[in-house]
Formats: C-alpha cells, sequence, structure tokens
C-alpha cells in the first residue's frame, strides 16, 4: 500500500465515528385495544378452559405478581400497596416520598422547541433474587423501564399518561432468569394504571423453562392477565392480587372463583 | 525655557526610535535569505498541500500558535516519513499529556497544483494530564477525550508570486467515558463534529518574505450526545436520563483570520510573525492573539 493512502485509510475509518446515535425505540402498546380486549373476554369459561388457564397460571402467575409488585414502586399514590417487603425499612406505601412520582401537569415544564427527539428519562428497578422475599441491592440484576422521548407532546403529558419499554436481560427471578422486552403503558387518571404487553423468557440456566405471553393489566391493586386459549376459541381473563390467594377466571360466559390450596387451585363457577 | 527644552528632548528621542526601528529593519531585511518558494526546500508547508521530503525534519517552536488547535505553546517535530508522507507532534502537548499526531500526505504534486490530505489524532485522558491537581485527576480518571481533524488543502501557484490554496476540513471531537459523582453516574459519550473552509492567499515578495492572509469560515457544525447519567433514588431504584441526540447547528464558533508574515534568515531559520482574529460571539469579545514561530528544516 503506498504511503500516499494511509492518509486516506484513517479518514475511512474515522468516518465511522459519523454514525449518528439511535434513540430507544419500541412498537407502543394499544393500550385502548387491551382495556377493550381485557373487559370482554371472548372465550367460553369451562371446566377445560379452566384447567388449561390454571395450569399455566400456575406457571406464570407468581412471576406476573412480582414483577407487578416491583414495577409498582413506579407509580404515582393512588395505587393500593402490594405488600412490598422492603429489608431497609417500612414497607413502601402509596404516598411514600421515596416512591418516583410524576408531577402535576401545571408543574410540567414546557419546550421552546419541539423537544428532544432522542431523549428519554428511565428507571432502573432490582430485579428480585431467588429468594421468596426482594433483595433491592441490584446483585441479581435489573428491570429497566424507558420513558417516551421527550417531545413537546410527551412531556406535557408525562404527568397523566405515557408509553414505556420495560426491558430486562438475566434478571434473578424466584423461578429462573427472566429475559425479554415489552411495551408498557401507563395511565394516572385511571386508577391509576399500569398495562404492559408481556414477551418474557424465563431461563434456568440455558434452559427455557416458561414463556410469558401474556398482556397484563394492574388498576386499583388489581392484576389482570389476558390468556388466549390454545384451541383458538378466545380469550380468558384471569384476575388476581399479589397474594395470590384466590383468583378468577372471567369469559364470554361466565366466571369460576379459584382458591389457590396448597396443592392445586380449586374452582368453581360463579352462581 | 525648561519647557521649550523638554519638547526639543521628546522630539529627539521620537526621532531616535525611529531611526533605531529603520536600522532594525534594514538590519534584519539584510539578513532575509533569499528563498525560492517553488522549490520543495523553499515551499511553504503549512496550509498548503506541501509536506516534507522524505527524511526531511523540521523542527517548530512557538508561541501562541495560530494552527487548529491553538494551545499556547508548539514545540513541534514533523519529517518526511516517506515519498508523500509527513508525520508530525507537537512534543509541548505530548508533555503535557495531550497526545498528539498529525499526517499529511500530498496525493498530487505538480508544478502549478497540489492537493494534500491531512489528517490526526489527538487524545488525552485527565490521569494524564500531570499538570492538573490530583484530587481532579483521579476522579475524572475514566473520561477519554479525543479529537481527529481531517482536511483535504488544494494549492494553486496563480504566479510565481501568489500562491492560492483552500482548505477543507471536518473535525471531529469527542470525550467518551463515566464519572461518578455523589452517587450520580453517567456514562458515554458527547462531542461535535464541525465542517471549516480555511482560504489562505500567500503573496511573495521578493523571494524573500511571505506574506500570508488566511482565514477559517466555519460552515456546519453537529452536537451529539450518547450518554446515560443516572441517580440511586431509594434501595432497589435509580433513575436516569438517556440522551442520545443528533443536533445540527450553526457554526459552534465564530470565524477567524490571520495575517502573517513569514521570512527566513540563514540557511534554515524561518520566523513568522502572526495576528490572529476571531469573533468569539455577539456577547463574547473579540480573540486577537499574537503569535511568534521559529522553525528550521532539516535537508535529507
Amino acid at each position: 500500500m503506498s504511503a500516499r493512502c494511509l492518509p486516506a485509510v484513517l479518514l475511512l475509518a474515522l468516518a465511522g465515528c459519523g454514525a449518528k446515535p439511535t434513540p430507544v425505540q419500541w412498537d407502543e402498546l394499544d393500550y385502548d385495544a387491551l382495556r377493550d380486549d381485557m373487559a370482554r373476554p371472548t372465550g367460553e369459561v369451562n371446566d377445560a378452559h379452566a384447567r388449561e388457564v390454571v395450569d399455566r397460571f400456575a406457571a406464570s402467575g407468581p412471576t406476573i405478581a412480582r414483577l407487578a409488585q416491583t414495577l409498582e414502586r413506579l407509580l404515582p399514590a393512588g395505587v393500593a400497596p402490594l405488600d412490598l417487603p422492603d429489608p431497609g425499612g417500612a414497607p413502601l406505601s402509596p404516598g411514600d416520598p421515596d416512591a418516583l412520582t410524576t408531577r402535576p401537569k401545571e408543574q410540567v415544564p414546557s419546550l421552546a422547541s419541539d423537544g428532544l427527539e432522542g431523549t428519554n428519562v428511565y428507571a432502573e428497578l432490582a430485579c428480585w433474587g431467588p429468594d421468596p422475599a426482594p433483595d433491592l441491592s441490584f446483585l441479581h440484576g435489573s428491570i429497566r423501564v424507558d420513558g417516551p422521548s421527550l417531545r413537546r407532546e410527551t412531556v406535557e403529558a408525562l404527568a397523566v399518561h405515557g408509553h414505556l419499554l420495560v426491558s430486562m436481560a438475566a434478571c434473578q427471578f424466584p423461578r429462573g432468569d427472566l429475559e425479554g422486552e415489552s411495551p408498557a403503558y401507563y395511565d394516572v387518571d385511571d386508577g391509576p394504571a399500569l398495562a404492559a404487553d408481556l414477551d418474557i423468557r424465563v431461563r434456568e440456566g440455558a434452559v427455557e423453562v416458561d414463556h410469558i405471553d401474556e398482556r397484563v393489566l394492574a388498576r386499583d391493586g388489581v392484576l389482570s392477565a389476558l390468556y388466549e386459549l390454545e384451541d383458538g376459541s378466545g380469550t380468558l381473563r384471569v384476575d388476581f392480587t399479589a397474594a395470590l390467594t384466590t383468583f378468577t377466571i372471567t369469559g364470554a360466559n361466565g366466571t369460576y372463583l379459584c382458591q389457590n390450596n396448597a396443592e392445586e387451585p380449586a374452582c368453581a363457577l360463579v352462581p | 525655557m525648561r519647557a521649550r527644552h523638554a519638547a526639543g528632548r521628546s522630539r529627539a528621542g521620537a526621532r531616535r526610535r525611529g531611526l533605531r526601528s529603520i536600522a532594525l529593519a534594514a538590519a534584519l531585511a539584510g539578513c532575509v535569505h533569499k528563498r525560492d518558494f517553488r522549490a520543495p526546500e523553499g515551499r511553504l508547508l503549512d496550509g498548503t498541500a506541501h509536506a516534507l521530503a522524505q527524511r526531511e525534519v523540521r523542527l517548530d517552536v512557538g508561541v501562541i500558535g495560530t494552527g487548529d488547535p491553538t494551545f499556547g505553546a508548539n514545540l513541534g517535530v514533523s519529517v518526511g516519513a516517506h515519498k508523500h508522507l509527513q508525520l508530525g507532534t507537537n512534543l509541548a502537548q505530548d508533555a503535557f499529556g495531550l497526545f498528539n499526531l498529525r499526517l499529511k500526505s500530498n496525493l498530487i504534486d505538480r508544478p502549478k497544483i497540489g492537493v494534500a490530505l491531512e489528517t490526526g489524532f489527538f487524545y488525552t485522558n485527565p490521569r494524564l494530564v500531570w499538570v492538573l491537581p490530583a484530587d481532579f485527576r483521579e476522579p475524572l480518571g475514566d473520561i477519554h477525550v479525543f479529537g481527529a481533524p481531517l482536511r483535504v488543502i488544494t494549492t494553486a501557484l496563480a504566479a510565481d508570486w501568489l500562491h492560492l490554496n483552500v482548505g477543507l476540513s471536518y473535525t471531529h471531537v469527542g470525550v467518551t467515558g463515566e464519572v461518578r459523582f455523589a452517587g450520580a453516574l453517567a456514562d458515554g459519550s458527547f462531542g461535535a463534529r464541525s465542517l471549516d473552509l480555511s482560504p489562505v492567499l500567500q503573496l511573495l515578495l521578493g523571494e524573500r518574505v511571505a506574506v500570508i492572509l488566511g482565514g477559517e469560515w466555519a460552515l456546519w457544525s453537529a452536537l451529539y450526545t450518547n450518554v446515560e447519567a443516572e441517580y440511586p433514588v431509594t434501595d432497589g431504584l435509580r433513575v436516569g436520563v438517556r440522551s442520545a441526540e443528533w443536533i445540527p447547528r450553526g457554526p459552534l464558533r465564530g470565524n477567524s483570520y490571520y495575517a502573517s508574515i513569514e521570512a527566513r534568515f540563514g540557511k534554515r531559520t524561518n520566523a513568522r510573525a502572526s495576528i490572529s482574529y476571531r469573533l468569539l460571539g455577539d456577547h463574547s469579545p473579540v480573540e486577537l492573539l499574537p503569535s511568534l514561530e521559529l522553525y528550521w528544516r532539516f535537508g535529507p
């Protein structure tokens, strides 16, 4: 190679530095559609379908509940506490000033320009860890929650509602390590409510032991998960609380009430 | 009577000073060595498409240089590393921990026209800048500062006494690394990129003196960030801001202009005195910098 080419080669190499940084982007959750689908499950609730959903819920329900308890720390006052134990002190309550809260709308600064398309706020929450009680030390990975980019319209709405991206990799929970990205949405005026379209793989080592692929909604202290029936006949909604002592399965034709016994859940049609 | 004597002494003093200046200028003019500005050993190199010949060495000593970057002191050494490749560094900056290297390659070298590509790289880390206080260097030790100026220069010999040069520069200056401060962590990179045009007019008088008039016009610039900064709010919860922005904007700095006069004294010693002018901004003062540089060229 001729020596005259050396600066040209360097120039080409340095041109790689010119790439524009890319902001976080994701397909946003359709919250209205999720609420409609939650309100009107389309599947027939019967013993066979209830059995199928109970089996799936037994695998994913505790993880969904723990995820909700973890993410609940981001919501402002108004959410019923989910008894999240805090090793460092008293449980966080809805009015806890340490909880991340959004500001009233009138205090949100307005952007003079169209905002910062590639800038967003985010939160990182410590993963639960392998034990029944959560470890808040970040020793077991973290769940990252990205907020919307600071465009004028998103900043003005930030105090009320907004889209989120919940992502995790090697995030340790009692049932295994969680990984995946899930679009989510919060609405302070609606409860407040936090909804997500979960797409989470649960691994034990290299083995995938579960795939949580449900849409969920946390609202007024109640968690709801929408299960697509495997025969493709529709959806059933499971409503539960973090305590997981009881849960209901609701379909187009009625509701089953289930007691979460130590052996296996017992369900009966609600008259 | 006393006042008249004082006025007479003042006029006489002014006359003596004027005569001394003329005598000094005449003496210096007598010292100015004749120089063929078209010959390889007599060409002006800075801001032109010309480079040192192979195995030729140049040493520079300067204060408040007008070059880019301007860092107050220049102790440069350049060598013709190959037939068309010149390597150089500013040892004064290297000594303070700002490592730099410049490469210049004259891609086209014809009697009337030349084209060169000039590239470079500089890098520093606060830990390396030993003149900084230790308690400042350590917390910033994971920050890396680097820059890469790239420039294409065209030189046209319009006449024996007039050479025209146009340079087009693209400069990338970046900062990358992480900083921890009071529990907060900032990690990522940010920087600026700019495009500048630098025309240079060289008037070559009597084969002895070069009067150089040049400027640097900022054409375009862009800022970029790719940074995450986060702060622990409470146990198990950190909040942060991620910014991945590309912000094209007008020139980051004002245009600059300079005028220099360069002559050779003796066989190898070259001297250049310059004054540069830069309008820093609407609310900033004008920057006016004088500089003096001496350099020696040692042939192969």
